[in-house]
């Protein structure tokens, strides 16, 4: 900034603090004896018309009470009816009496007298004689001392009034006669506060009644008395000072308020405590404030122009200062441009003028100085400074192009120029000599793998390169021993000797080129596997997706990377399951799993996941791989199958409960016949009848088989393991068996191992297999015997039961455990009874207990069914 | 000469039920155990009707209709097949063997009765 604009700047900032300072002063005190004075004639003016209104209600009470003491009106009322022959006469004359005071003061509206009942005896107004005024606020309150009763609204002269009461006594016995009642119009009351002399043009005092309303006219408001409102800062001020002393002290309200209208004002009351009156006194503060405003205008006009006045004379008086400086200021400029010869000095007394004559004097002492040997070593310093730069720059080019790992080669159209040994090295070359007497065209195959001449496009990537400056491409080459390898090259126009040529840096990729082809093999198995394939950061957040995950999630790549998988969260796989997930990828090992997850439109699907952290040399996690599988389909149609097993079970189950009513009567029918109970039957009929108890026996049988099988395979089957010892179970089985044996003429056999320990079995269920193995061999077995023996291995006990029976086809072995095979017997005749469900139930028995059943067959001369139970740790045998 | 019937039956029971029934009609009854059992009885005595099981060891009733069809012989040889099987597929192949009826366990004695009478005297017919 100028020196000038900064010395007329100061000035007016200092003069307008100092005048804003002094002209704020000057007005708050203005204001504030402004306030004063006015609040003081308000305070002044309540005052006097409170003393005046106080006056004119004494002067009421005086003549109200001097009317009560009439002669004349005591006479009248002491004569009690009008039969009286003095009445008429004392009636006249106390009409008289009241309508001449009446007539004398004009604001008394009517004056009544009133009997000691509240009758109406006499009044200054015919029509009032007779009414009862017994309940009147005037009569009760007038029966004692005088009253006043507060402003209200009369209907007879439909106007409002006071009244005015006082108790008529009997002089001599002093007993109350009646009440006399001064009505009291307002009129005079009016006069006292409505004179808004010395109140300018917005002023008003008004009454205001205990009960808020306005008992004196509004100046602004037509009709306010008893209707108007007043709740006032002001009004309730003055009903709240109740005290003669504060009247006397005068109190203003400093503050503007709104009154009753709204409109802001000032004001001071007052309060007449007989009548519990408010007297307020107010201005509107526009008026009030009138001569402050006047004061404000003058105050800036004021500013104004001081404000003018100081920027011109800042202004010059900067100027003058200025001058001289900007005058030395041009003239150091100049000489500084070399002008020697230029004079700055002035002849001005002041310090300026003192240092631009110094300035002259150093300028003259320069001149004589200066010479020209000075610039010519000047620039003979820059060349050598050049020259060093340019040798270092070559020395560190030419160790680079030495040292390079990378092959840097020269060449221009005709052939190489200069190779650095990694370029030798690279094609195989003996020396620098054989390498410049080859052409790029020598060093690659006949063909590019585009299939284009190898001399042609060289020669075009030169041109290319020439033209453009630089050129990048990839490039097959040719070593001297004919082998091939991929290379990138990078050509750089450049100029040696002035000659234009290009130096040329070739490196081999054979390796990455390896590693890319690696890499692409593997992201196309990424790209087109039917998995989702998704890759994060060890933060969890999404770095790629393969398109099968697109595909099933409905989220596009771009949604989804940088996001973390918990996007596709469908909140029904358990929280634990993601933990342990953490827990497991975070610690280095690979997690399976599966996981319910959410599509982007909202459908639910299942998938069987396997992630693995992807580790980096340094052993850090670098990247979590998630592999997953849709397996929505393949749950779906678990859980139909599983429904549909489980329906299956369910239908046979109740329809072999249901099948077995009907038969229990047709059992238990057949069985009555054929014992003859119901009289005696022929051979045929016996027959037949056994015939079909045994038929029936064997449907029970069946049904009972079914059940089990189905209960089986249901895992319903209920078991009750406790440790006992088998031979017993063989030795019951052997008991029951044997009578069947021994009718077929058999010889059982037992044999024992009596050392077998304890194992823990079903006894029952066992007992069902043996005997099932046992009726078998005995139902098969012609001749011969069937041996029951025991034995025992280190961890297990088998049983096995040996009969001498027709033995099984080896290509029947195979339909023994399944369901519903009957293997034919020898002689085809098939009387067995069998249900097709015997080893099937036996089968399951053992798998259940942990044991192993099979059989060894021997055609046509026997079979041997074994199985084993397995020796498991009983628990009290642990704890010895 | 009573019309001579062979009952072809793994199970003993029914054989000796069916039988009995056939005799007590009036006609003389052949039987056998199985397939093979069956075809051995015809060529000894050949039947003017067969009442055939289907599932049955050693030769099924499919398997021995097999072999009657292909015998001229016997290929005119009434049959009734009288089995447990219902499934319509085993139906079907019964009947492409062309037999006359197929009768299902349990049956009504009437009803099987009647379609032996109608077999004979088809036969007579023809």
């Amino acid at each position: 900034m100028k020196i000038a604009n900064k010395i007329s700047l100061s000035f007016l900032t200092v003069a307008l603090i100092v005048m804003s300072v002094a002209g704020t002063f000057v007005y708050l005190i203005v204001k504030n004896d402004l306030q004063k004075s006015i609040n003081n004639n308000l305070a002044v003016a309540a005052a006097s018309r409170t003393n005046h209104i106080e006056t004119y209600l004494e002067m009421l009470e005086m003549s109200v009470g001097q009317l009560s003491k009439s002669v004349v009106l005591e006479d009248f009322l002491k004569i009690k009816t009008k039969e009286d022959s003095r009445y008429d006469e004392a009636f006249q004359q106390a009409m008289r009496r009241l309508k001449k005071t009446r007539e004398v003061n004009s604001s008394i509206s009517e004056f009544m007298l009133l009997d000691a009942a509240g009758k109406v005896t006499a009044s200054s107004n015919e029509s009032s004689i007779g009414a009862d005024k017994s309940a009147d606020a005037y009569f009760l309150g007038g029966q004692k001392n005088i009253f006043i009763r507060d402003a209200y609204y009369s209907e007879i002269v439909k106007e409002p009034l006071i009244a005015v009461s006082a108790p008529f006594l009997d002089s001599h016995t002093g007993d109350l006669l009646g009440v006399l009642v001064a009505r009291v119009k307002l009129n005079e009351l009016n006069n006292i506060v409505t004179n808004s002399t010395g109140l300018g043009k917005t002023g008003e005092i008004y009454i205001v009644n205990k009960y808020g309303f306005m008992i004196t006219p509004s100046r602004f408001i037509d009709d306010a008395v008893l209707k108007q409102r007043v709740d006032t800062e002001n009004a309730r001020r003055a009903h709240l000072h109740k005290g003669r002393e504060h009247i006397l002290s005068g109190k203003e309200i400093a503050n503007v308020f709104p009154d009753y209208r709204g409109v802001q004002v000032m004001g001071a009351h007052e309060f007449i405590p007989q009548m519990k009156w408010g007297v307020c006194a107010e201005i509107e503060a526009k008026e009030a404030f009138a001569p402050l405003a006047k004061l404000r205008l003058l105050f800036f006009i004021t500013l104004f122009i001081a404000v003018n006045a100081v920027w011109l004379s800042s202004i010059s008086i900067a100027r003058v200062i200025s001058k001289p400086i900007h005058k030395l200021h041009k003239g150091t400029e100049i000489i500084g441009s070399g002008n020697l010869n230029h004079k700055v000095g002035t002849d001005a007394k002041d310090e300026i003028g003192q240092l631009s004559r110094a300035f002259d004097t150093m300028t003259e002492n320069l001149k004589g100085k200066t010479t020209s040997i000075e610039s010519l070593n000047k620039q003979i310093v820059q060349r050598k400074w050049a020259e060093q730069k340019l040798r270092e720059s070559e020395e560190k080019y030419h160790n680079l192009f030495e040292s390079s790992h990378d092959a840097i080669m020269v060449l221009d159209e005709k052939g190489f120029l200069s190779g650095n040994p990694a370029t030798l090295k690279l094609f195989g070359c003996k020396d620098d000599k054989e390498f410049t007497s080859l052409t790029p065209a020598d060093l690659s195959p006949e063909y590019q793998p585009d299939g284009t001449a190898s001399s042609a496009k060289a020669q075009e990537m030169v041109k290319i390169a020439m033209e453009k400056d630089s050129h990048f491409f990839e490039w097959m080459h040719k070593r001297m021993d004919n082998t091939e390898f991929p290379a990138t090259v990078l050509l750089t126009s450049t100029e040696i000797n002035n000659k234009k040529v290009v130096q040329a840096t070739v490196r081999d990729i054979t390796e990455s080129k390896k590693a890319e082809d690696g890499l692409r093999k593997l992201s196309l198995a990424v790209e087109q596997n039917p998995a989702c394939i998704v890759i994060t950061n060890p933060e969890g957040n999404i770095e790629y997706v393969n398109p099968k995950f697109v595909e099933l999630t409905g989220y596009t790549s771009e949604e989804v990377i940088g996001k973390n998988p918990r996007i596709l969260k469908s909140g029904q796989t358990p929280p634990e399951e993601y933990t342990r997930l953490w827990d497991t990828i975070k610690s280095g090992h690979k997690w399976q799993g599966e996981f319910c997850n959410k599509r982007k439109n909202g459908d639910i699907y299942f998938e069987n996941a396997s992630v693995s952290p992807v580790i980096n040399d340094a052993g850090v996690i670098t990247h979590f791989v998630a592999n997953k599988e849709d397996i929505t389909l393949r749950k779906k149609a678990e859980k139909e199958m599983q429904a549909v097993l489980e329906m299956k079970s369910k239908f046979i189950s109740t329809a072999s409960h249901e099948l077995r009513t009907p038969l229990t009567s047709i059992k238990e029918a057949v069985n009555l016949v054929y014992s003859e109970t119901t009289g005696p039957l022929n051979d045929d009929q016996k027959e037949f009848l056994g015939i079909a108890k045994r038929n029936v026996d064997r449907l029970a049988r069946l049904i009972n088989d079914v059940l089990d099988y189905q209960k089986m395979t249901a895992g319903r089957m209920d078991f009750n393991p406790k440790p006992a010892n088998i031979n017993e179970v063989v030795e019951a089985v052997e008991e029951t068996m044997r009578p069947l044996a021994k009718e077929k003429g058999l010889e059982l056999i037992i044999e024992l191992d009596d050392a077998v320990p304890l194992v823990n079995f079903d006894k029952d269920k066992i007992i069902q297999v043996l005997t099932n193995l046992v009726s078998n061999a005995v139902k098969f077995t012609e001749t011969g015997s069937v041996k029951i023996t025991t034995s025992r291995t280190d961890d297990k006990v088998t049983i096995a039961v040996k009969d001498t029976g027709g033995g099984i086809k080896p290509e029947d072995m195979h339909k023994l455990f399944v369901e519903f095979q009957q293997l034919a017997t020898k002689d085809a005749d098939r009387k067995t009874g069998g249900t097709g469900l015997g080893l099937v139930i036996s089968k399951k028995i053992i798998e259940s207990h942990g044991g192993r059943i099979w059989v060894e067959s021997d055609y046509e001369k026997g079979t041997t069914f074994y199985f084993e139970l397995p020796m498991e740790k009983i628990p009290c045998q642990i704890e010895s | 000469m009573p019309d001579r019937i062979l009952v072809v039956d793994d199970e003993p029971d029914i054989l000796r039920i069916v039988s009995y029934s056939l005799k007590k009609w009036g006609y003389e009854v052949i039987t056998a155990t199985n397939g093979q059992d069956g075809l051995d009885k015809i060529a000894v005595k050949k039947p003017d009707l067969i009442l055939l099981d289907a599932g049955m060891p050693v030769m099924t009733g499919f398997q021995m209709l097999e072999e009657l069809r292909s015998n001229p012989d016997w290929k005119h040889i009434p049959v009734i097949m009288l089995t447990a099987h219902s499934d319509p597929r085993d139906i079907d192949i019964a009947h492409s063997y062309g037999i006359l009826e197929y009768v299902t366990k349990p049956f009504d004695p009437m009803d099987l009765r009647e379609k032996i009478e109608n077999a004979i005297s088809h036969k007579v017919s023809k």
